[in-house]
């Protein structure tokens, strides 16, 4: 459909946080995009094209709001967007004002607001299953009459109503609004309007909506009585989280074996059909191994986001935030800081961008500050490693994995230093009162088979995606590193003149001078660039009991956390010698033996890099996006600062307390 | 063959260094608050977003 017959129609869906407006975007449209089940997860603005009945228009999500207000930006992008304001965005032709049935009072406020924009308006009428469910009735013909506006009652999963919203948009585009709403326009002042606002809501819910009287104990709000509870609720959030990794751990291993011996054979193989030289070598131990080294972690990945996606659609997450929304404020964060830093969980990048939804400057920088100390996905594989490679099949009480304990205390670790990080900030740099905070309590769904596996395909993607691109490039240009400069024999072996080299071991006498030596591996991975680099810093991170090989996994990780697991595969690949038979990433971390001849891998070890890995700032990405949305350098460089020197402080702990008290 | 091979390889790395260059200059154009270019393709994480003053 065209707008006087040459531009496309442009349609804003509007809607409180929750109210399943994401789900229905995602049903016209027919994009990939993430639903969640907690309040406040659309930040962004996200287009797509709605096909309506044959003809195209642009669908634009607008972000979640409570009102048009303008108190936070999110507020201020969407009033903006709907009066045209906004450069390169068409102004709507029509607002598809989305309600959730169950909540018709407040999602009607915003509903109200929308009507004084004079761009029709339609009522898109969700959660209308739930609402049925709880036996209520709705006369859907005498709420449009009240309101002035059509309404829908719509189903994005069942597809109810979507062919008649769409007929409907079609007829009231390029109309002119005439809602009956005017209550404002008599009313003085900003109270009297909230006021004349919520009379109009009232009265048209009054006269539309039949409320079940039976008083019945609804099923949700027993389940909270144990959920929310500050005991109960506690312990069966960290009971969950265990379940979650340890079936991570355990459901992985086979798929993940499967992998390992995949691009095991695939690098046998390309030995096989390639001549020995620099192109196989390259192929076999930077590519393959670099990123098959990364790759491998798919599964775990794959779960990882298979449960949160099922925790958060229903609604469990919302509960856990209920749980720790006390201690947050307790240490002075604003209650919307859980969101940011539950979406950091998976990646910092939109946890960053969901604190725009905070209004207060201070609060939204302690909460930016923080939120890279989540446990991000990406940290997933290096946590993996080092379980994999020194705690596994260990149990404690015969069933609980120790893998799986590791893996909560790590996710642990970010948490609590991230609220300790947040009670200092309030306190002294960013010193603010925290404002009240309402937090709404999603009603429990079943989660949709749909969404939970869009979701999981969505991040598996990502994950392949990154390992194709950047980690490839990255383990190549690593690779080349660690390959060159190729050591003279007489650089490699300086103890060694080439002619006493040169000696036939079996005659002990001088063999032919022209004969090439061999130099072996190590010794050229040591005289390599990345091994002068390693060596370099090696007494920096020595009194972490990291070698000068972690050393140069550690400096490259600094691009991308996974990168660490890439190069490790291509240290330990390109630093094999031709005697030496072909292993896995683990055992060769088992194996692997310093200069001197000493193990470089402990248990302790291990646990001190994952410690590292939980507290440093290690991700390009969240650098760009903290200097864009803090538009300053000196809070960039000051989260770089603090948490380098924190990540190192705390390893350095954890190294030299486990020595002390008799760990090796 | 060994000449065949070090121009493959050679190319390889050199494709590789090529694309890590791009990718660290849009991270560079990316730091500016008045960026319009999504920061954050290899994560995956809002490509196509703008920063909120170019929206507004």
């Amino acid at each position: 459909m065209k707008e006087n017959g040459t531009k496309p129609l442009t349609i804003a869906l509007a809607g409180n946080p929750n109210a399943g407006k994401t789900t229905l975007f995602n049903s016209l449209t027919g994009l990939s995009q993430k639903v969640a089940n907690y309040p406040g997860v659309t930040v962004e603005r996200k287009e797509g094209t709605w096909d309506l009945d044959g003809d195209s228009a642009t669908l634009i999500d607008l972000p979640g709001l409570y009102s048009l207000d303008a108190t936070s930006l999110d507020e201020e992008i969407a009033r903006n967007i709907i009066a045209g304001k906004v450069e390169n965005v068409s102004r709507p032709n029509v607002i598809v004002s989305v309600v959730d049935a169950t909540n018709l009072e407040r999602n009607l406020y915003l509903t109200s607001q929308l009507l004084e924009y004079g761009v029709p308006v339609v009522v898109a009428l969700t959660m209308i299953d739930t609402f049925e469910k709880q036996k209520h009735e709705i006369d859907i013909q005498k709420l449009s009459e009240c309101l002035g506006v059509p309404v829908v009652a719509v189903n994005a999963k069942s597809d109810r109503g979507k062919q008649e919203l769409a007929e409907v948009v079609r007829s009231i585009a390029g109309t002119t609004h005439g809602a009956a709403y005017s209550a404002t326009h008599d009313a003085a002042g900003e109270t009297a309007k909230i006021f004349a606002r919520y009379k109009f809501i009232s009265t048209a819910v009054q006269e539309s909506v039949r409320h079940n009287d039976r008083r019945e104990h609804r099923i949700s709000e027993k389940i909270d009585r144990v959920l929310t509870h500050k005991v109960f609720g506690l312990a069966i959030l960290i009971l969950i989280l265990l379940t979650v990794f340890q079936a991570i751990f355990s459901w992985a291993t086979l798929p993940m074996d499967l992998l390992e011996q995949g691009f095991g054979a695939i690098g046998n193989g390309v030995r096989d059909v390639l001549p020995p030289g620099i192109l196989a070598d390259l192929i076999v131990d930077g590519i393959i191994a670099g990123v098959g080294g990364v790759l491998v972690f798919l599964p775990q990945i794959l779960l990882l986001f298979l449960f949160i996606s099922i925790l958060e659609d229903t609604g469990y997450l919302a509960r856990a935030a209920f749980l720790l929304d006390k201690l947050m404020s307790r240490v002075g964060l604003h209650g919307k800081a859980f969101l940011p830093m539950m979406s950091s969980f998976a990646c910092a990048i939109p946890g960053i961008m969901a604190t725009r939804t905070i209004e207060n400057r201070r609060d939204r920088f302690t909460t930016i500050l923080i939120a890279p100390l989540m446990s991000c996905s990406a940290r997933l594989p290096v946590y993996t490693l080092m379980i994999g490679a020194f705690f596994a099949g260990q149990t404690v009480f015969g069933f609980v994995s120790v893998g799986a304990i590791l893996m909560l205390a790590m996710y642990t670790l970010g948490i609590v230093v991230a609220l300790i990080v947040a009670f200092v900030l309030k306190r002294t740099l960013l010193k603010a009162p925290p404002p009240p905070f309402i937090m709404e309590l999603p009603p429990y769904r079943m989660p949709s088979i749909r969404t939970v596996l869009q979701n999981m395909m969505t991040r598996a993607w990502l994950f392949v995606k990154r390992a194709g691109t950047v980690i490839l490039a990255i383990s190549i240009i690593l690779w080349a590193l660690m390959y060159f400069p190729r050591s003279e024999p007489a650089a490699a072996l300086p103890e060694l003149t080439q002619s006493e080299a040169a000696i036939d071991p079996a005659t002990g006498r001088p063999g032919d001078p022209s004969v090439e030596i061999a130099i072996p591996e190590s010794e050229q991975l040591r005289n390599s660039y990345a091994g002068k680099l390693g060596h370099l810093i090696e007494p920096v991170i020595e009194p972490l009991g990291f070698d000068w090989k972690i050393g140069v996994a550690l400096i490259a990780s600094f691009a991308a956390r996974e990168v660490l697991v890439s190069t490790l595969s291509i240290i330990y690949n390109v630093g094999k010698d031709e005697n030496e038979e072909s292993e896995t990433l683990i055992s060769a971390i088992r194996n692997a033996k310093d200069d001197k001849g000493r193990i470089v891998w402990t248990p302790l070890t291990a646990l001190t890099l994952m410690v590292f890995f939980v507290l440093a700032m290690q991700c390009m990405s969240t650098v760009a996006i903290v200097r864009r949305e803090t538009n300053s350098w000196s809070w960039t460089l000051f989260m770089v600062g603090y948490m380098t020197g924190l990540a190192y402080l705390a390893s350095f702990v954890t190294y030299q307390g486990g020595r002390a008290l008799g760990f090796e | 063959m060994m000449e065949a091979q070090n121009i493959i390889a050679g190319s390889i790395i050199l494709i590789a260094v090529a694309y890590a260059t791009v990718i660290a200059l849009r991270k560079g154009r990316a730091l500016s608050p008045k960026s319009k270019v999504g920061c954050s393709d290899d994560c995956g994480c809002s490509s196509k977003s703008k920063s909120v003053k170019a929206v507004l």
